[in-house]
């Protein structure tokens, strides 16, 4: 076997995940400056998710309102957002989390997937977990955790009681 | 009967480049041994029983020294053979890689995230891995080829899901990294496929840092047909850059793609001038991407007739023909008769044999002098 070959390609591999993940690690190492509560009316199921039993992750979307709206979604790539939710010229480039969230009003909406038995919210960023019962503010409440719907994704609604929470992180340069 | 000293039939190193020569001189073999049964029975060339024999004798031996040494087709049973194996491994690769999409899908939601990353790392690496080995037990190129596209559609997924579990931004640099996967692996098994597969990412990956220069945002590259002329052109002239001694056949598919790339986004620039950056009126854009798409078909024509590229001259007959037709469904279809627009394309189509049969003698009588 010729091992030199070998780990030229697999060290791509190996590589671009670190540096992925690595960029990940950074984006999550600083704590939330502020909280919003959102419930299933802005945090649906995605359209279409769990039509089958082919696909046991979960999709979510996130329907966003902003006043940026009005000047159209390319706007919102030459500024920052702030942590009042309005629009701040900048300069400089964006943040990662504020990336994300001037990607929300140009697709209007985001595929957030997550595992089932272990949810795993893809924005971590921005959105951080927890289980049902847990204390306020510390997180996502899932009550649709339980054994009786793992493995059979038609079966998993979200409770009209269930409260979701989501982190937002101001951007490093907006003041 | 003299020894050809092209390939050196006692060293194994069983390259790519060994075995594309020992598999040209196969096709060699036969060729003479058709043309020598042919003179013999019109009497133009007699060999002696003897002469006869040893030269049966060393064919015979080359051909079993290079199908045991290079596993190259010495008969033409065995190309029939091989294409079809071409076929059954790319449609395997496919199937093999849906499966792996799709069992991934179904079991994501039942592992922790911990092993969904280490699932979604470990795949490529492993079918790495796969390549390999396979490559050391078989000299046919069939089951590295396949295990190359499982690991290249398995690299593809890794950083799909990634995104999708970390909710990275969307980024074109997912295209060079794809592209560079499969480029190496397709010079480190020589791999066309794969090889292919890395030239579009490539493609993309350029098309939308064009388009990101310009301010579009990346995802929207494919609306501005222009975004693809420079990367198009680029990959043209990779060849001329990058000398592929150990694989020559690479350099014709960075022309036809290139190439390729370059006419498409012309002939759509010649109906939907709405889509240029030109600050022109769009009817003036069409205009003038026609003439361009005329004179690019020319000139592809030219080129590989020029340097000997059939893969070229053909590329650049058909967008010709397609340029042209187009324009005469522009310009006739509406206001002449259905038999009559028809009976012009004929007749088109015989004046165009008729040009492409005149160059044809010239090129024979150039080879002749």
């Amino acid at each position: 076997m010729n091992w030199r070959r070998c780990l030229v390609s697999a060290g791509l591999v190996i590589l671009t995940n670190a540096f992925v993940l690595i960029g990940v690690a950074y984006n999550r190492a600083s704590e939330p400056e502020a909280e919003i509560t959102l419930t299933e009316r802005e945090l649906p199921l995605a359209y279409g998710a769990f039509q089958t039993d082919e696909n046991t992750e979960l999709a979510l979307r996130l329907h966003w309102q902003h006043p940026a709206h009005r000047f159209g979604p390319w706007v919102m790539f030459s500024h920052g957002l702030n942590s009042t939710g309005s629009i701040k010229p900048s300069s400089k480039p964006l943040g990662m989390t504020a990336r994300f969230l001037c990607l929300i009003p140009l697709l209007n909406s985001i595929m957030t997937r997550c595992c089932l038995a272990k949810p795993l919210w893809s924005w971590h960023t921005v959105v951080k977990r927890g289980h049902a019962g847990s204390k306020r503010g510390t997180g996502i409440k899932y009550s649709w955790l339980n054994k009786s719907t793992r493995g059979n994704g038609r079966n998993r609604t979200w409770s009209n009681s269930t409260m979701r929470t989501i982190s937002c992180r101001k951007p490093d340069h907006v003041s | 009967v003299g020894t050809d000293q092209t390939i050196d039939t006692g060293t194994a190193s069983g390259s790519a480049a060994d075995r594309n020569t020992a598999q040209l001189r196969v096709d060699r073999i036969h060729a003479f041994q058709a043309e020598l049964d042919q003179l013999q029975r019109d009497g133009l060339l007699a060999l002696s029983p003897e002469q006869q024999e040893r030269l049966t004798t060393h064919h015979t031996q080359l051909l079993r020294e290079f199908g045991h040494q290079f596993d190259v087709d010495t008969t033409a049973g065995q190309k029939q053979m091989s294409l079809g194996m071409r076929v059954v491994s790319f449609l395997g690769a496919l199937a093999l890689a849906a499966s792996v999409f799709l069992f991934f899908y179904r079991i994501w939601g039942l592992i922790s995230t911990p092993i969904q990353l280490l699932i979604l790392i470990c795949g490529p690496v492993l079918a790495v891995l796969a390549m390999e080995w396979t490559r050391k037990r078989e000299h046919s190129p069939y089951f590295t080829s396949l295990a190359g596209l499982v690991a290249f559609a398995a690299f593809v997924l890794d950083l799909a899901l990634l995104g999708g579990i970390f909710n990275i931004t969307p980024s074109p640099n997912a295209f060079l990294v794809w592209g560079a996967f499969a480029i190496l692996l397709a010079y480190t098994h020589d791999l066309r496929l794969l090889l292919v597969a890395g030239i579009l990412c490539l493609l993309a990956y350029l098309s939308a840092s064009i388009g990101t220069w310009r301010g579009v945002y990346w995802l929207s590259f494919g609306e501005r047909p222009e975004n693809f002329l420079p990367a198009g052109f680029l990959l043209f002239f990779v060849p001329a850059v990058i000398h592929h001694k150990d694989h020559p056949d690479f350099s014709g598919y960075y022309r036809l793609f290139g190439m390729l790339t370059v006419l498409l986004a012309v002939l759509i620039l010649s109906h939907w001038g709405r889509g240029s950056y030109l600050h022109l009126a769009a009817k003036d854009v069409e205009t003038l991407y026609q003439l361009l798409g005329f004179a690019l078909a020319g000139l592809t024509i030219w080129i590989g007739a020029r340097w000997g590229w059939p893969a070229l001259t053909n590329l650049g007959s058909t967008f010709f023909v397609i340029d042209l037709y187009t324009k005469f469904y522009d310009w006739w279809w509406d206001w002449m008769p259905k038999y009559l627009f028809f009976l012009t394309l004929g007749l088109v189509a015989i004046l165009l044999l008729m040009v492409f049969k005149r160059l044809r003698s010239q090129l024979i009588q150039e080879c002749l002098a």
